[in-house]
């Protein structure tokens, strides 16, 4: 984690699987997670001299991925409601597509099931999902999660419990949904 | 159980995901909008501000010494215009 790369270029090559997986994650959408990470790297590159050595590197950009995507959303939220009123626009259905969303890094045979995840991880707020999406899709262990998302170990280990349960709910509800299709 | 089973295999769906990389055009997306965005270097900035001063500064100036002559010639006037009324 301690790793700062001398010039920006190196920087991209180092951190650009990072933004662009993160990204990937929140918005379940190849191009949108690759303007999500062009944005990144743009204000990385205005204020890397801003930096401060408090937080690694690799934390100082997970946290701007994060705020990022969840500014992405916020925004394609927003637009969406915004479409309710008035004419529908392809960016509409892009929305509603959010759920139909297959993850090109995930193993075909899981390839339905992850689809399923997707859907319902949406459907968690916010910190539950970013605590779910670092620890179980980004692999990071719990103290890593706690510094980036500058909350105690605990309220982590609660926060990925919580949104297990939540999914567990949720799923339980699609379970009946998928074997009426069945 | 089935349930249970099901649920469980949604959740450990993502366990073994490998990383995707992003398109091969993204840096070159990036690079471009860092030239478009790219911030006026401080020393042009600061040239630009003292330029506008310097110009502000001289326009006073101007003015001002206007005014001054305009008010010895005014001055000039009335002294001449009553010496010549009392014929000093």
């Amino acid at each position: 984690m301690n790793s700062n790369p001398e010039s920006f270029p190196e920087l991209y090559a180092q951190f650009k699987s990072l933004v662009y997986n993160v990204a990937l994650s929140y918005v379940q959408n190849r191009e949108d997670a690759e303007e999500i990470s062009q944005d990144v790297f743009v204000q990385l590159f205005q204020s890397i001299n801003d930096f401060k050595q408090e937080s690694t590197l690799k934390t100082w950009i997970y946290r701007i991925t994060i705020n990022k995507s969840l500014d992405f959303l916020k925004h394609k939220k927003s637009q969406k409601r915004f479409f309710i009123f008035g004419k529908r626009s392809e960016n509409e259905y892009e929305i509603q597509n959010i759920s139909t969303f297959e993850h090109p890094g995930i193993l075909l045979e899981n390839k339905e099931k992850s689809k399923i995840l997707f859907e319902v991880i949406n459907r968690l707020n916010e910190n539950q999902k970013t605590a779910f999406i670092l620890s179980k899709i980004d692999g990071l262990s719990n103290p890593e999660i706690s510094t980036i998302m500058e909350l105690s170990i605990s309220s982590v280990e609660s926060l990925i419990f919580r949104a297990k349960e939540n999914l567990k709910k949720k799923l339980g509800n699609k379970f009946e949904e998928y074997h009426k299709k069945k | 159980m089935e349930k249970e089973n099901w649920i469980n295999e949604i959740i450990d769906s993502t366990d073994q995901i490998v990383k995707v990389l992003p398109n091969d055009g993204l840096y070159a997306k990036i690079q471009s909008q860092m030239n478009l965005q790219n911030p006026v270097e401080t020393k042009w900035v600061w040239l630009a501000a003292a330029s506008m001063l310097l110009l502000v500064s001289i326009n006073i100036k101007v003015v001002f010494n206007e005014l001054k002559s305009e008010k010895k010639n005014q001055e000039k006037a009335l002294v001449a215009s009553i010496t010549d009324s009392y014929s000093f």
